[in-house]
């Protein structure tokens, strides 16, 4: 009799997801998969609105990562306008983004996903989660907690706001940087790189201890994309995209927002609310590829900052092309970290960087526009059409987590395999399971995470529908 | 280093939930920086407690749900109860017990609430609670003249240092 394990919710993520696994009559994994179940309907309800409100609305998609939709929103709008933004304006959004990537990293990494490493796969569930880590390792607590507050105060003293700032506008930003506030920023950098390097020192001691998850947990070969400068360097905010394959050869280069939207197609699966991203020359599900940390440093030749690039070096001797496990995305993630400090401290010292010219302005130009950037969990594009009075009339946001959809399912599918014999698992094995999807650091609704334990509830299904065995925690 | 922090949370989108941004507003008014640090957020959160590491006594304003409208309540909290890891949220409690783990030792800590009347969505706050909020900012400085030194102490509601 086959038998069918879910995972509803699943923790530490942020937003809501379940998975589910099929078993066959064996007691072997058939079938899994990582179900999306909230709806997104921001495309809709944007239909009507002025083109220049899009920013702030879009933002609202995410508590974690607005930033990064008020830039890709406010890109798609200055595409529609016709602008190049000044060179001050881009920096400081530069910063701006980086500082969200370094604060959503400290979430992920030290809150979500460092219990699971410190404390073991296999721990109490009842413990697996920040404070548990700090009662453990307080140094390492304290570091998930600077990171995230550097970052977060950054965000704070630009945009006024920690979420949602309203700062980022069609054009540039509403304000230029004070003296003061970049002396204060200036600052904190020295805590920072204590902190990210006491955590990169942390996670190189414990990661041979995960040589079996570092097999099973998603690692197979695949298309990587991500923003690159024309150096070949990391971007987060500017640049073009770059698709490679799965040995590391150049599919597509420079590829721009508009271009995005004629190479990248979405389909649809039945069992979930995200789309599935893919590369059209390959078709679904060939086309599949993954984006976030672990592609972004794929894709690089170099991360264009001296502390990140020795790392770099690092990371590429992992593999003899692109780095597949994507256990390798919380490396990945701390070097994105380690990046983004840098990259802030560089920013500082433009001598533009106080420049009092911060906007551009302009109004309707073209009536369809598309913006891209690198949200911390992979690329990001927004694209709109309006019509002459500049009210939208349609809207498309293509986000990480639709582009890491397949990898994340079939990455539940092998852990699943590979745990699960004889229809028996334990919590281990279940939590195992997650943390496939938690490498990715998917954002489901884009608004929520869960610090600890959420409830949850592991249902055996018979094939005719009933429920033979259910298991709860939390 | 100020001697207190005043942490002010809740959303001021939902009516009576936001007081406690009004009492912030009124404290700032009152208070020296140099005596209490004044932090506003919608909810409590894990760096929080390296904010309340650095002070002597951490005094949290927040809405109620319990109580007659109005209604004001001040309940010293310690470290020492059992956290239970929530989804969303955490609780003062659970934010000096972080702070007990990650930096070693927690402030003591009072919170200081008024019960609210309606949280519905709105920016303004109800009849009870407006009325409520001159006592909750005296009863905020009566809580760091208690815990307060000698010259702090000597500060009388409404007529501080300022």
């Amino acid at each position: 009799m086959s038998k069918t394990i879910t995972i509803d919710p699943v923790t530490r993520l942020e937003g809501h997801g379940k998975v589910t696994i099929q078993l066959d009559e064996h007691g072997e994994v058939a079938d899994a998969h990582f179900h999306v179940t909230q709806v997104r309907g921001f495309e809709k309800f944007a239909e009507g609105r002025p083109f220049y409100e899009m920013p702030s609305l879009m933002a609202r998609i995410c508590g974690i990562c607005p930033v990064s939709h008020l830039i890709a929103s406010a890109k798609a709008c200055e595409a529609i306008m016709s602008v190049d933004i000044p060179h001050t304006a881009a920096q400081l959004r530069r910063m701006l983004n980086l500082a969200q990537m370094v604060q959503s990293h400290a979430l992920s990494f030290f809150y979500l996903s460092s219990p699971d490493l410190l404390l073991g796969l296999d721990s109490d569930p009842a413990n697996r989660h920040i404070f548990g880590v700090a009662q453990a390792n307080p140094e390492l607590g304290r570091a998930g907690i600077g990171l995230r507050r550097f970052g977060q105060h950054i965000i704070e003293l630009l945009g006024d706001k920690r979420i949602h700032p309203g700062w980022v506008i069609p054009g540039g930003v509403t304000e230029p940087l004070s003296s003061t506030k970049r002396d204060e920023i200036l600052g904190m950098i020295g805590e920072a790189y204590s902190n990210i390097k006491l955590g990169l020192n942390w996670y190189r001691q414990i990661a041979d201890q995960f040589k079996d998850e570092i097999e099973i947990f998603a690692n197979f070969p695949s298309l990587y994309m991500g923003l690159i400068n024309e150096d070949e360097s990391v971007e987060f905010t500017d640049g073009a995209l770059r698709l490679i394959d799965s040995r590391g050869r150049i599919l597509e280069d420079g590829i721009t927002a508009t271009r995005f939207t004629q190479i990248i197609g979405e389909a649809v699966e039945p069992y979930s609310y995200t789309k599935f991203a893919y590369y059209k020359p390959l078709g679904y599900p060939e086309g599949s590829y993954r984006v976030g940390p672990l592609a972004r440093l794929n894709i690089a030749r170099s991360m264009g900052t001296p502390l990140a690039d020795i790392e770099l070096k690092q990371f590429k001797q992992l593999a003899l092309g692109p780095v597949q496990s994507s256990f390798h995305y919380h490396y990945a993630r701390i070097i994105d970290m380690l990046y983004g400090i840098e990259k802030i401290e560089q920013i500082l010292t433009d001598p533009l960087i106080l420049d009092k010219h911060v906007r551009a302005s302009a109004g309707v130009n073209r009536l369809e526009g598309a913006g891209q950037a690198e949200a911390p969990r992979g690329t990001l594009m927004h694209n709109y059409k309006v019509d002459e009075n500049g009210l939208i009339t349609w809207a498309n946001l293509i986000i990480a987590t639709g582009q890491n959809n397949n990898a994340m399912n079939k990455g539940v599918a092998q852990a699943a395999r590979h745990y699960i014999k004889g229809g028996q698992y334990t919590e281990g094995i279940l939590n195992r399971v997650e943390a496939v999807v938690r490498t990715f650091d998917p954002c489901l609704s884009c608004s929520t995470h869960a610090l600890g334990q959420m409830p949850l509830e592991l249902q055996l299904i018979n094939p005719a529908g009933e429920v033979v065995d259910v298991v709860r925690r939390g | 280093m100020p001697q207190f922090l005043i942490v002010a949370y809740g959303n001021t989108l939902r009516s009576d939930d936001g007081v406690a941004w009004r009492a912030a507003e009124l404290l700032r008014a009152v208070l020296s920086p140099s005596v209490a640090g004044i932090l506003c957020v919608h909810q409590l959160v894990p760096e929080i407690a390296e904010n309340i590491s650095h002070v002597e006594h951490a005094i949290f304003i927040d809405a109620s749900v319990n109580g007659a409208p109005g209604e004001i309540a001040s309940t010293a909290i310690n470290s020492n109860r059992d956290w239970t890891p929530a989804s969303h949220r955490l609780s003062p409690d659970q934010i000096l017990a972080l702070c007990k783990y990650a930096y070693g030792s927690a402030p003591s800590a009072t919170i200081v609430s008024v019960a609210g009347e309606c949280f519905e969505h709105g920016e303004k706050l109800s009849a009870s609670v407006e009325v409520a909020l001159p006592k909750l900012v005296d009863t905020v400085i009566e809580v760091i003249q208690r815990y307060g030194t000698s010259s702090v102490k000597g500060m009388t509601p409404h007529h501080a240092e300022k």
